[in-house]
Formats: structure tokens, C-alpha cells, sequence
């Protein structure tokens, strides 16, 4: 932690430093090499930097790429493109590559002088923790923290201004970025943008003869899965809520901005941001949304945002793709584990859902060298071979099985959902009717508690049911709250009867009835014409 | 006409009165208890309970992740001696005490990664009476090794894994120093103060320690040059000539100062040399008076 704020605090420094020149082009507005032409990051009101966790990583946060992969192309017209690539090692660290083609049209600077700007820019990044070096390696703070810079280079730009030459340039500068994610529901990221001097060469030089250092840009920024999978603070299966904030500062303004993110069992995400910006007339700030989807290879982003510069509304659709042969890190490169129950497997509706009787099940894989695994929580012994073999116990009803491998800090993990039903043996089952549809549903019933008797007894289905027993099963079902009794029911029902507070709230509901003499009868059996009549209150017609 | 009028409504009383019958036999016939549940499951509240029951989508929550421990259980792992030479020869014993859950019999085994000494990361310890255990099956397995020479000093890590036969495991580490030097803890004359007559006999007692064993200290001298003396003593320690134990700590040398050392103080050497190729060496202050 010590170390993380001392790397924060020495970009701060740094910031402080390396303040360039002002640039003319603030001027305008315009804020050179600055990338917007992308969808996630717009639908997140530009707050990326503390999360920098798509392709698009190069363009706000290089370090960000030590942990992703993928194509990114985003577009809003013909003229304002970028495409962005991560490409990993398997060794946590990656190359980032990026061309940016953007265009401002209609600057109004005054009632009779407007502007364009064109630019085309080229990013060359790399991303990576520091555990390549060897007494770094087991260091759980660098298996968390990774650093990233890119060259950029200005390919064309060209500034269009009324009663003025057009003034074209190129020139080339470079951004540092650091992303520390100590957890993996939350990250703190900064980024120096234009971090070089205009002494050391990194300027804009316009084609007039002049030149100009570009604009030095601190960003720092979070972010927070507040909800989300195993590990974040607020679990929820299939729901995520993520947080995103970020503050810029540069040498003329400080901007703030703001985003949030839902998604919907990792596939569905609409986002909400904020974002403050720079422009002719001062600071603006404004509202931005998107949508987007996922799956394993492919993505897409959908992002509408205002344009300070021109005051105009755009949108942005990108399209992500992740090739399955780029492996962010190879040692985690491994086969989901295999689930085996001793007896057959009952059902398996999906993947990993799988209902079964079995009091036990089996998981089983193979990992690669250095590789451990943690199911529940807990170690798992790793064979000679790489392979494991793990009984876990499963209680009855539901159960939730994480397997992790985890590796130098990072972890690759697999959620399980297995439900053990309640068996029971029927020994009367020759003589019953329907008896799979009746063995159901008392098995359901007693997994709900409804039915007590011990899991694998016995079930008489055709016996009759006691009137004790029936009231018993109706208040259960119902959900009756039991009152304490204090005195005794009735002749027959004592107020130590284990039925009684079952007895009192049926008949105080007026469920069934006692006899004329005063007298419960809770051993008597049931006819079916009373069933009838106690299923009709209880809201049940007759089958 | 008639008559069939009459047989027929005949015929109807005696089929209704036998439906009657049969339908009264029947709604007095006792309710089953699998009709009971079926009915009960038929209501819609209970549909929607056993609805949500079977869902995937509702109630995995972390709730619903076992958390019983299954692993087996490390009471303690130590290594004697703490401090090691790497001299591949004296003997390492590293000692587990394991439980598990499921009793000592659901222990698969005990390893230790011996890879920071320079031996193999995958050693077996073993609970059979044999090889340095003390006694078969009471859950402690034991380990005899040796540091390799080629290890470099300083403290090391031993972790010991323990599996079960269900596949679970638990980790533990015990450290240990590699040290090649022996270290003078301290040293004294008695008395302090002497006379330099040739009759006042001076002990000298050091209390030394050694990586590994005592025994493997292979020489203990006092070198009085210092004192204008032109002698080496060896210090003895097999309970003999002022030795007060054999094979203890403690190292003793007697002698006396001839009358030709003038008073004074004189730093004298005392030096230790191991079977390891350890070395040290501490000056010690002999006051002499006339």
C-alpha cells in the first residue's frame, strides 16, 4: 500500500515537473492527441483511467493492457475512426497499437470566424507488471500493478482556420500510465498524457515554421465493482454495478468525470456518465450513455456524447473482438474443471447446473506447473501430473461450488451450481398411481421443509395422512407464523403436543375444525370429503 | 310401453342408488398422503416456493458455498537444528504434526519442498517408525536431510504441504538459518585480574554455539601472542583439566603467565574453526598484575 502511494504520489511529482508550454490550439478548444472515438469509455463519461479494461486501454491508461486483449474499431462517421489492438504476451505483459483519424468540423470561434480541425494519430504501446524481474515475482503488490507507456505520433494534422492559412502539422509525444487493481472488484489508475517537454523534442510543429509543445494532462482515477461475482462487496449472480471516476487536471483547468455501468450476467451493460470538458467558451460538462453487449470473441458498444468543441451531439458504435489464440496470461490457459458425481447424473440443464441426489460430488482437472487451485475457499492437493481430484460434500438444496486456479496473483475461476435433492424410497410404488409425479413433489416438499422425515426413509405414498400430520404440512407450506400455547388445545391435544402450535393456527384459520365433543383427533385419518373441503380454503381445488 | 317405462326407472333407481353408494364409499375413503402433497404443491404459493427452489437464477449466493473444513490440520512443523551449516552432513530433521478431519488414516500424505537447501521440492516425510520417526501412525512425520553444500547463507523456508485421500490440502512453513560461522557467545578469565608469577592458574571458559551440532566444532585456540606469550592453547571440552562437562557448550582452557609479562592489559585471540570451514574469532582482554 506504502509503495502504491509513493508510485502515485511520484507521477503527481512528475506532473508538476514536466508542465509544458501552453498550447495555441487550447485556444479552440481542441485538445490535441486527445482520443474520444471509442464506445465504452464514452458511455462512461471518459472515466477510464482507473479502469482501462477493453482494447481500448492504449488510448487512456497504456498499463491498463497487461491485463486485456482484442480489436477494438469504433466509428461515429467516415471521419472520426480509430482502430485499437492489445496484444498479450501470455506473460503479463502486452503491445497496444492504435490509429486515431478525428475530425472537428465547425468551430465557431466568432459570428464570422469559425475553424476545422483534422488529425491523424498513430499510438505505440506496451503494458506490463513488473514481475518479469525476478525478486518482484512473488511480490503480491507488483502481481497486482502494472505500468504502460505510448509513443504517439501526430500522422497529419491540419488546422483550418477563417482568414488565416491552413496550418499543418506533425510532431509525436508520450503517455505514462500506472494501474494498480489490488482487488478484483476495484483499480486506481493514472496516466501522465503528453508527459515529455517540449525541450526533449515531444511538440507539435506546424508547417509554418513554429511549433509548440503539447499540453501535459494528469489523469487520475477508480473505479469500483460494487456489485458483482465472488469477491466483490455486494455479491450478486448474473448483476454487476461498477463505478467509474476520474479527475484531469492540466495546467489552465481540472475536469471531472463520472460513470456507471450495469450489466447483465456479463453480457447486457447500459451505461451513464458525466464528463467535464474543455471549449471555446470554457468548461462544459454533460451527460453521456451507452449500451453494450458481450460474449467470449466478440463485443459491441454503442455511445452517445456531446462534442464540447462544436456543441454537437455524436454517437459512437465500436466493435470489439477477442481472438481465443491471445492468452492474457498462458499459465492460466486451462481447461474448465470436470464435475463427477458417483452415481449418474440426474440432470444437467446447463453447463454447470446439475441437480443430483449424491451427497457428494467429484471435481477434477489439470492445471499447469506453479499453478494452485482453491475450491470454496480452500487449497486443493495438485498431483505430480498437474491433475486434482477433490470430493466435496454438498448439502441439501442448493449448493455453490468456486473452483480457482490462481497464479502470481491473478486467478481464473468457475462457479458451479449443483442442487441436491432430498431422496425418498416409496415401497409402496407398485401400488400407486402416478408415483414419480407424487415422489416429486413430496421430495419437493421436503427439501422445502414441509415434509420432515430423514433424507433416503422410507414414504408410505398410499397410507393415509393423519389429520395431525395434514395441518402440520398446510401451515408449513403456508408459512404460518406459530404462536407459543400456553394451555391445552383440546381433550386430545395437550399444550406439550408436538402438533399443537401446527393445530392452533389451522383452526385458528379456520383450516379444519375440531368435533362436536371437543376433541381434535389428530391420529384420525383424513377422509378425502374433509380433504376436499380443507384444500378448498386453503386454496387448492380439487384434482 | 309401460311396463318398459317401469323396468327402465327400476333399472335408474338401482344405478343411482349403487353410484350413490360407491361415490359415499369413496369420499369417505381416507386421503393419501401422496394425494395430500399433490394438492398442496397445487396451490399456487407452493408452486411459486418450489418455483424459486429449482431456479438456477435465484439463491446461489456465497450462502450456499460449503465452507465446512475439509483440509487436514498442521498442529506445528519445526526444524532442528534452527541453524544449519551447508556442509551436507549434519542432519536436518524436519517434523509435522498432522490431523485431519476424517482421522489420521484420510492423511495421502506429507511433503516439504526442500528446493531452498538444495534438495528435492517434493520430499516426503514419513509417520512409519522408520528413518528418524519416533513411532509409527501418532500423526508426527519426520524428515531426516541435510543442507547442500552449494546453498547459499542466510535464512530459508521450508513449506510442507499436507494432502488427505479427499484431495484437500494444507500448507505450513517452518525456517531454519544456514550459517557456516560458529559464534562466541561469550568468554571470561577467572580470575579476571592474575598474577604473572608462573603459579596462578587462569581459566578460561567460552560458551560457544555452532550450526548444526556442537560436536562439529573442530577446534577451539587461544592464541596468547597478544601477551607477549608464544603459545597456542587449545580449549578443551571433554569434561577434563577444568572442562566441567563433556560435549556441552562451554570450552575450557587452564594456564598460568610466566613472571617475565610485564603488568598490563593484553588483547588475547580467541579462534573457533568448525568442520563446516566456519570461522570466528574474538579478542578477549587478560589483565595481568605483578
Amino acid at each position: 500500500m506504502k509503495l502504491g502511494s509513493l508510485l502515485i504520489f511520484s507521477l503527481l511529482l512528475a506532473a508538476g515537473i514536466l508542465t509544458p508550454a501552453v498550447a495555441d490550439l487550447r485556444d479552440l478548444g481542441v485538445e490535441p492527441l486527445q482520443a474520444t472515438v471509442t464506445g465504452r469509455p464514452l458511455g462512461l463519461g471518459g472515466a477510464f483511467v482507473g479502469l482501462a479494461d477493453d482494447p481500448q486501454a492504449a488510448l487512456y491508461n497504456p498499463a491498463g493492457l497487461a491485463w486485456n486483449k482484442g480489436v477494438a474499431i469504433s466509428a461515429q462517421d467516415g471521419n472520426n475512426i480509430s482502430v485499437t489492438q492489445a496484444y498479450p504476451s501470455g506473460n503479463n505483459y502486452a503491445f497496444g497499437f492504435a490509429l486515431l483519424k478525428s475530425q472537428l468540423s465547425k468551430i465557431i470561434i466568432s459570428p464570422t470566424e469559425e475553424a476545422n480541425f483534422f488529425n491523424t494519430t498513430a499510438y505505440l504501446s506496451y503494458g506490463a507488471k513488473l514481475t518479469f524481474i525476478p525478486w518482484l515475482e512473488q511480490n503480491v503488490f507488483f502481481q497486482r500493478f502494472a505500468l504502460g507507456f505510448s509513443v504517439k505520433g501526430i500522422v497529419n494534422q491540419t488546422l483550418q482556420r477563417t482568414g488565416q492559412t491552413d496550418r499543418s502539422a506533425t510532431g509525436w509525444d508520450v503517455d505514462l500510465g500506472m494501474l494498480w487493481r489490488p482487488e478484483d472488484w476495484w483499480s486506481v489508475g493514472a496516466t501522465l498524457q503528453n508527459a515529455l517537454p517540449k525541450s526533449s523534442g515531444a511538440a507539435i510543429k506546424w508547417d509554418i515554421g513554429s511549433s509548440e509543445g503539447i499540453p501535459l494532462t494528469t489523469r487520475l482515477g477508480g473505479a469500483v465493482k460494487v456489485i458483482g461475482d465472488i469477491g466483490a462487496p455486494i455479491f450478486s449472480d448474473g448483476h454487476e454495478a461498477l463505478f467509474a471516476g476520474e479527475a484531469d487536471f492540466t495546467n489552465q483547468q481540472s475536469f471531472c468525470r463520472l460513470g456507471g455501468e450495469y450489466g447483465y450476467f456479463k453480457t447486457i451493460y447500459a451505461r451513464l456518465g458525466w464528463q467535464q470538458a474543455n471549449s471555446l467558451t470554457g468548461l462544459t460538462s454533460d451527460i453521456t450513455y451507452g449500451l453494450g453487449y458481450r460474449n467470449e470473441l466478440w463485443g459491441c458498444d454503442l455511445a452517445g456524447y456531446r462534442e464540447p468543441t462544436n456543441n454537437q451531439r455524436y454517437v459512437t458504435f465500436s466493435l470489439l473482438y477477442f481472438p481465443a489464440d491471445w492468452i492474457i496470461l498462458r499459465s492460466l490457459d486451462i481447461e474448465r474443471p470436470q464435475l463427477m458425481l458417483e452415481q449418474p447424473i440426474e440432470m444437467i440443464s446447463l453447463q454447470d447446473n446439475i441437480s443430483t441426489y449424491d451427497d457428494k460430488i467429484e471435481v477434477s482437472g489439470r492445471v499447469k506447473p506453479g499453478v494452485s487451485v482453491y475450491i470454496n475457499g480452500l487449497p486443493v492437493d495438485i498431483g505430480a501430473d498437474d491433475s486434482f481430484k477433490t470430493v466435496i460434500p454438498l448439502r441439501l438444496k442448493k449448493n455453490l461450488i468456486m473452483v480457482e486456479a490462481r497464479y502470481q496473483g491473478e486467478k481464473k475461476s468457475w462457479k458451479y451450481k449443483v442442487f441436491r435433492k432430498t431422496r425418498i424410497y416409496v415401497p409402496d410404488a407398485a401400488q400407486s398411481k402416478n408415483v414419480t409425479e407424487k415422489k416429486e413433489k413430496v421430495e419437493n416438499l421436503m427439501s422445502l421443509g414441509v415434509i420432515e422425515i430423514k433424507p433416503d426413509a422410507s414414504f408410505v405414498m398410499e397410507a393415509g395422512i393423519t389429520r395431525g400430520e395434514l395441518v402440520s404440512w398446510l401451515v408449513k407450506s403456508a408459512d404460518f407464523p406459530l404462536a407459543a400455547v400456553s394451555r391445552d388445545l383440546f381433550v386430545d391435544v395437550p399444550f406439550d403436543h408436538p402438533l399443537a402450535p401446527f393445530i392452533k393456527a389451522a383452526v385458528d384459520r379456520n383450516l379444519i375444525k375440531p368435533f362436536a365433543d371437543g376433541t381434535f383427533r389428530p391420529n384420525a385419518l383424513v377422509s378425502k370429503k374433509d380433504g376436499d373441503i380443507i384444500f378448498a380454503k386453503f386454496g387448492t381445488s380439487n384434482r | 310401453m309401460k311396463a318398459k317405462f317401469q323396468s327402465g326407472f327400476i333399472i335408474f333407481v338401482i344405478f343411482w342408488c349403487c353410484s350413490s353408494s360407491i361415490l359415499a364409499e369413496e369420499q369417505e375413503a381416507p386421503l393419501t398422503r401422496g394425494d395430500a402433497a399433490m394438492r398442496i404443491t397445487a396451490a399456487d404459493f407452493v408452486k411459486k416456493k418450489v418455483g424459486e427452489l429449482l431456479s438456477w437464477t435465484v439463491g446461489y449466493d456465497l450462502s450456499r458455498v460449503n465452507r465446512a473444513n475439509l483440509t487436514p490440520i498442521i498442529n506445528y512443523v519445526k526444524a532442528v537444528p534452527k541453524r544449519v551449516p551447508p556442509d551436507g552432513r549434519t542432519v536436518l530433521e524436519i517434523t509435522a504434526a498432522v490431523d485431519d478431519p476424517g482421522g489420521l488414516g484420510n492423511i495421502a500424505g506429507v511433503r516439504a519442498d526442500l528446493s531452498g537447501i538444495g534438495r528435492l521440492p517434493n520430499t516426503m516425510l514419513v509417520d512409519n517408525g522408520l528413518f528418524g520417526d519416533a513411532k509409527n501412525g501418532d500423526g508426527i512425520y519426520t524428515l531426516q536431510s541435510s543442507v547442500a553444500t552449494q546453498t547459499e547463507l542466510g535464512p530459508k523456508e521450508i513449506p510442507v504441504a499436507v494432502a488427505n485421500k479427499k484431495g484437500w490440502l494444507a500448507l505450513a512453513k517452518t525456517s531454519l538459518d544456514i550459517k557456516k560461522n560458529p559464534a562466541i557467545i561469550e568468554a571470561q578469565f577467572v580470575p579476571e585480574r592474575a598474577r604473572a608469577d608462573g603459579q596462578t592458574v587462569i581459566t578460561l571458559t567460552a560458551r560457544l554455539d555452532n550450526p548444526g551440532r556442537i560436536g562439529d566444532i573442530r577446534s577451539v585456540t587461544l592464541d596468547l601472542r597478544g601477551a607477549n606469550i608464544a603459545d597456542l592453547l587449545i580449549l578443551r571440552n571433554d569434561g577434563r583439566e577444568g572442562d566441567m562437562l563433556a560435549g556441552d557448550d562451554l570450552f575450557t582452557v587452564r594456564f598460568t603467565t610466566p613472571p617475565t609479562v610485564p603488568a598490563g592489559n593484553y588483547p588475547v585471540r580467541l579462534n573457533v574453526v568448525n568442520l563446516a570451514g566456519g570461522f570466528a574469532a574474538q579478542d578477549i582482554i587478560l589483565k595481568i598484575y605483578k
